[in-house]
Formats: C-alpha cells, structure tokens, sequence
C-alpha cells in the first residue's frame, strides 16, 4: 500500500474554512472516533484504485458543512441531526467538499488521490475502507465546532 | 457576455455563480450545465462568450468537452475551475487552449486574477 500525506488540522481547518465561509475550530483529540449510524465516511482511492484513505465526520457537523456551503438556513443541519440521517441535498454538498478535500492527501508531492464516494451506512463500505476503520491505522483525530456549535468528531486515515 | 458554468455538482455551480458575483462580475449572464455533453448542448444553442468548467464529470469530462470544441473549431474563452491541479492536467488544458485554471477553493481575488482581463 501506498504511503499517502496525512492531513493536519491547520490544513484541513483552513480548506474547510475556505469551503464554508467560517473557519472552524479543529482540535487534536487523543481517542479515536468509531463512527455511528449516519455518521458519513468519504472514502479516498488512488489512481490504481487501491485504498487511499478516509475521512469520517460526525453527523451534526457533516450536515452544518453541506448546510454552510451551499448558504442554507441552519434549521436545515438541525433537521438532519433530529431525523439522525443527511438529506439528499446535504448529502450531496458534503459529497462535494470531501471530493475537494482530496486534495489534502496528495499535498506534498503525495500520489493523485480521489474521492470514490461518501457512504452513509457503515455496512455499504468497501470491505478494505472496513478494514482500515477497525485497524490501528495512520490517524487523526480532531475535534471540529462549527459556527460555536457544540464540538463533534473528524477523523482521517491513511493507508 | 454570456458565460457558461459546468460543474456536476449544483452547489459548486452555484458557488462558482457567487463567487463570480462578490467579485464584481454580477452584470452577465450566466446559464449552467451538470455535465461536458449538456455545456456541449449549450454552447451550440447559446454559444457562451466564456466557459468555466470542473475537470471531473460524468459522462463527457471538463478536458474532453475542450477538445470536443476545438475539433468543431468553436471558439470561446475556456477556463477550469477544479479541486484538482496537476501540473500534467494543467499542461493539458493550456495545449488545447485553456485561458485559466482555477483551483477549488477560490476566493475572490483568485477569480479576479484569472478572470479580470476577460470579464473587468
């Protein structure tokens, strides 16, 4: 498997901040964070189509991120965080910011890498995508409050 | 002048749209398409001044549409507007003629400094 650059909160938090027009506040964390139902993961491949890596964010955030970028009213996020599920619009604007954020993991020379798809349900991932969520894999953990709400989790892996 | 924005995401569409609008250049008009054959479709029945244009699509992808045009000898300003910048995609766009490569995210200025020429 390829070595590919693992992305720090400065960069992240400043791509995102890009994105979304508010900077978000993106904290190391030292536990890792074992996403939940709903909870979206963007998986990230190479050019050979081996596994890249991944970006997992926590429902409340990744709802606030595809509300944010596209202007929509807050209520929107919230609506997403009641019914514990992203709506297709939402969805589909988070999509678009992690397709972006590929961009983190080829920094520094890295490998191409691109975005496969985001996937909402922990038991539609790619087995491999599996696999390196329950490994000890090359992580980072971070907390992420978006416009001073309260803090969820954003976790990237590599391969 | 008439510009075109291609991107198969609606969002980015209409953040590019924004974008083009805090930095100045909210006095044209804009029309949009989700994918290189659609912008192929427009740019016969509209004829844009000006493409802006993501690399990655479905269906006809952002540097196929540019050869398309260059093969039908059509002849517009083609600018990418992309998350990804290789220095091999970019030598690509500039051989088939491309005026400008932007990156995703932009800002502002960015739009201004590949657009301001063409669209001041």
């Amino acid at each position: 498997m390829a070595s590919m650059f693992m992305p720090d909160g400065d960069g992240l938090g400043g791509l995102l901040g890009d994105l979304i027009g508010t900077n978000p506040k993106i904290q190391v964390m030292s536990e890792s964070f074992d996403p939940g139902a709903g909870d979206p993961i963007a998986v990230y491949r190479l050019d050979d189509d081996s596994l890249a890596g991944m970006c997992v964010v926590s429902l409340p955030q990744a709802a606030r991120i595809g509300a944010l970028i596209a202007m929509l009213p807050v209520g929107a996020a919230e609506d997403a965080e009641k019914t514990g599920a992203l709506s297709d619009s939402l969805a589909d604007n988070f999509t678009e910011v992690m397709n972006i954020c590929a961009q983190l993991f080829s920094s520094g020379g890295a490998e191409h890498v691109r975005l496969e798809a985001v996937f909402t349900e922990r038991s539609s991932l790619p087995k491999e995508a599996e696999k390196l969520l329950g490994a000890s894999a090359e992580r980072a953990d971070f907390s992420i409050s978006i416009c001073d709400e309260t803090a969820g989790s954003l976790s990237v892996l590599t391969t | 002048m008439k510009i075109l924005i291609v991107d198969d995401s609606s969002v980015m569409r209409k953040i590019v749209m924004r974008g083009l609008r805090q930095a100045g250049y909210g006095n044209h008009d804009y029309d949009e398409a989700g994918d290189g054959k659609q912008a192929l479709e427009n740019v016969t029945e509209a004829a844009p001044d000006l493409v802006l244009c993501d690399w990655n699509m479905p269906e006809m992808t952002g540097i196929e549409l540019l050869e398309a045009l260059n093969a039908q000898e059509v002849k517009l300003n083609f600018c990418f507007v992309t998350s990804e910048a290789s220095e091999d995609m970019k030598s690509r766009a500039r051989e088939n003629g491309a005026c400008g490569f932007i990156t995703k995210p932009f800002t502002e200025d960015t739009l201004q400094d590949a657009l301001g020429d063409l669209l001041g």
